[in-house]
């Protein structure tokens, strides 16, 4: 009945490595590497499971939500 | 009719439905609208979805509630709490519902329109820097089943804003 979402650990290749946020289909996090643009980036591996991701900043602070898909 | 029932999720499989007496104060509760503004909080959040006035310091536990009553029909209740979800930047941020009895989130039972929610943050995240200055804004969507016939199933998001005080 309650969904609290989880925390998991994201790497996302010159934007994030370490834990986001996920609930649903969605993941959140705070971009801690400056290699590439959290806004271009299309993929990265949460808990060790390649995603799919479509990314956009939050207006209302600094966090990144994006919406994944597992690649199988 | 026994299908009906299980299909409605009435019966078997249903949720178990706690009640109470709603102690949350006037400013820690929303009063949902039957329409929604087209005004919209920020980007990202449900357009129209409200705030409850008294924000949240991430180290408070203390009662909020949710007000149906302007979508229920005279006499009608909530007779189930189907969902209630945080979004990923909750799950971030460590912030959570509290489901731990005497906390655990209630349906009201006065009048039986309101649902009573206890939040709850990690206190290893109590300090957080994203808490500072304006803190951050978190969706909490509560999705209710009403004892109407045929029952009616309202689901509503309102805003928390959690932040030092």
């Amino acid at each position: 009945m309650i969904d609290n979402g989880r925390q998991a650990h994201l790497v996302i290749a010159g934007v994030f490595d370490g834990t986001a946020g996920v609930q649903g289909n969605k993941l959140s996090f705070l971009p801690n590497l400056a290699g590439s643009q959290p806004g271009q980036v299309r993929g990265g591996l949460l808990d060790g499971q390649a995603i799919r991701l479509s990314t956009t900043k939050d207006a209302t602070g600094p966090f990144w939500t994006s919406r994944f898909e597992v690649i199988s | 009719m026994l299908t009906h029932l299980l299909v409605l999720g009435l019966l078997a499989g249903a949720p178990e439905i706690g009640t109470g007496e709603v102690v949350a104060s006037a400013d820690r509760t929303v009063i949902l609208r039957t329409v929604a503004s087209a005004a919209t909080a920020a980007a990202g959040l449900p357009v129209g979805a409200i705030a409850w006035p008294q924000q949240y310091d991430p180290a408070d536990h203390a009662p909020y509630a949710m007000d149906f009553a302007p979508l229920l029909a005279s006499g009608e209740k909530i007779a189930a709490i189907e969902a209630i979800s945080m979004n990923a930047t909750a799950a971030l941020l460590s912030v959570g519902v509290d489901q731990d009895a005497p906390y655990a989130p209630i349906i009201d039972t006065a009048a039986g329109q309101k649902v009573q929610i206890w939040f709850l943050v990690d206190p290893v995240a109590w300090a957080s820097v994203s808490f500072s200055a304006a803190g951050v804004m978190l969706p909490v969507t509560v999705r209710v089943l009403t004892d109407s016939v045929p029952p009616k199933r309202y689901e509503r998001t309102a805003l928390l804003t959690v932040r030092q005080l």
